[in-house]
């Protein structure tokens, strides 16, 4: 399904409509608008589908304010102007601000000769989540899939750790062997994914 | 009863905008994040807000600052500048625009860095209400040699106790350096890239 953005819409009502990474704009000129204050993280200078013109990255905060919406443009093939948009509601958790809620995005290289892979970092009351993006064939799909957990203290502290590159992932404890952990096949970013993909142990 | 008020609603619609509704493709960059340091400019412990958007008229960049509530840590815009730096769409791909911590103090760095090596920087005293201009550096394209084809450098405030500032240096591609006070600080929102000497524009 790919359909134009309606303008003047807000972000939330439109990206309600749609399933996750849907293609949704084709140009600079489309229109998907929310309030500055919505705006939780933004990324420049990057170069994510590696025709050597930097792509950007948005993160706002959703209508409910329990997670943050993904909005990513790649330039095009001229590298004149910006491309494609996607968006993925309810990429990774909010909490609320006054639990001292934020988030940030940061970058890894892959390999030498590869894009970077962004990786979209959230905290909140006594939990953060990151998750480090891929550009496949398929489309944006998570690589790996950080989790920590300090609501009992630090003492008590659990963090998992999901690598879909390897399917390896492991839970950890302090003072306690790393537990290996079930992981399925590549989850699709859907709205609100990490609660499933992330087994309960590690969010709890 | 329903038309009236439906006509009503178009009608009122553009009237109420919200102003500092944005649309996503305008987003350049936020500065927010509290591992980037302490932007806590109204010092209530929540994290503050700064975000650079193309204008509407998409030849600029506009920076807005939002500080929060100290009771809700709700955010609240306090401050819009218009026209901080310049935006050529003609150049995407070629110009890097960025926004993060400035100084020691993290006050919001607006900046471009061009492929040519020109680049264009304005670090903003960000207060809850009447923030200002803390200083402002423009550099021409890199020469073979690697210096740049002009440097201008106003340093408005002098946030390090230097006593040897503020200060404002322009040099120009002939290398003339011109030395001079470059007045007081500017009020943010009344301050404009093309406030530059010409020499000093892109």
């Amino acid at each position: 399904m790919t359909r134009r953005a309606g303008r003047l819409c807000s972000a939330a009502a439109v990206v309600a409509v749609f399933a996750p990474g849907q293609l949704v704009a084709d140009g600079i000129d489309d229109q998907l608008t929310f309030h500055v204050t919505d705006l939780v993280a933004g990324a420049t200078g990057f170069d994510w589908n590696g025709d050597d013109v930097a792509d950007r990255l948005v993160l706002a905060r959703n209508q409910a304010g329990d997670a943050v919406d993904l909005f990513l443009y790649l330039s095009n093939a001229r590298g004149d102007a910006f491309g494609t948009l996607d968006i993925f509601p309810a990429i990774l958790p909010a909490a609320p601000l006054t639990d001292g809620s934020f988030h940030s995005i940061s970058h890894a290289i892959v390999s030498d000769g590869e894009p970077l892979s962004p990786t979209l970092n959230a905290y909140g009351g006594d939990v953060f989540v990151a998750v480090a993006l891929a550009l496949t064939d398929q489309g944006w799909q998570p690589e790996t899939l950080r989790s920590y957990y300090s609501g009992q203290g630090t003492a008590n502290s659990i963090t998992c750790y999901l690598d879909y590159r390897t399917g390896r992932a492991q839970l950890e404890r302090p003072r306690r062997d790393a537990q290996p952990i079930e992981i399925g096949p590549v989850p699709e970013l859907a709205p609100y994914w990490w609660q499933t993909a992330l087994p309960p142990q590690c969010l709890r | 009863m329903r038309v009236t008020l439906g006509l009503l609603t178009i009608v009122a619609g553009p009237v109420f905008a919200d102003p500092f509704m944005i649309s996503a493709d305008r987003v350049l960059g936020v500065y927010r994040a509290e591992e980037y340091g302490d932007n806590d400019w109204n010092g209530d412990g929540y994290t503050d807000l700064a975000v650079i958007a193309i204008s509407q008229s998409g030849d600029a960049v506009d920076l807005y600052l939002a500080t929060s509530d100290p009771k809700t840590a709700a955010l609240r815009v306090t401050d819009v500048a218009y026209g901080l730096l310049p935006y050529d769409p003609d150049r995407i791909g070629q110009v890097i625009y960025d926004i993060g911590p400035g100084h020691e103090i993290y006050e919001p760095l607006i900046s471009y860095s061009a492929k040519d090596g020109g680049s264009m920087h304005v670090s903003v005293n960000a207060r809850e209400t009447g923030s200002g201009v803390l200083s402002v550096s423009s550099y021409g394209p890199r020469q073979d040699d690697g210096t740049a084809t002009v440097i201008c450098e106003f340093t408005f405030v002098d946030i390090y106790g230097l006593e040897e500032l503020p200060d404002a240096v322009v040099r120009g591609p002939d290398g003339v350096e011109t030395r001079f006070a470059p007045g007081p600080e500017p009020i943010l929102a009344q301050w404009r890239y093309t406030d530059l000497p010409s020499v000093c524009l892109p």
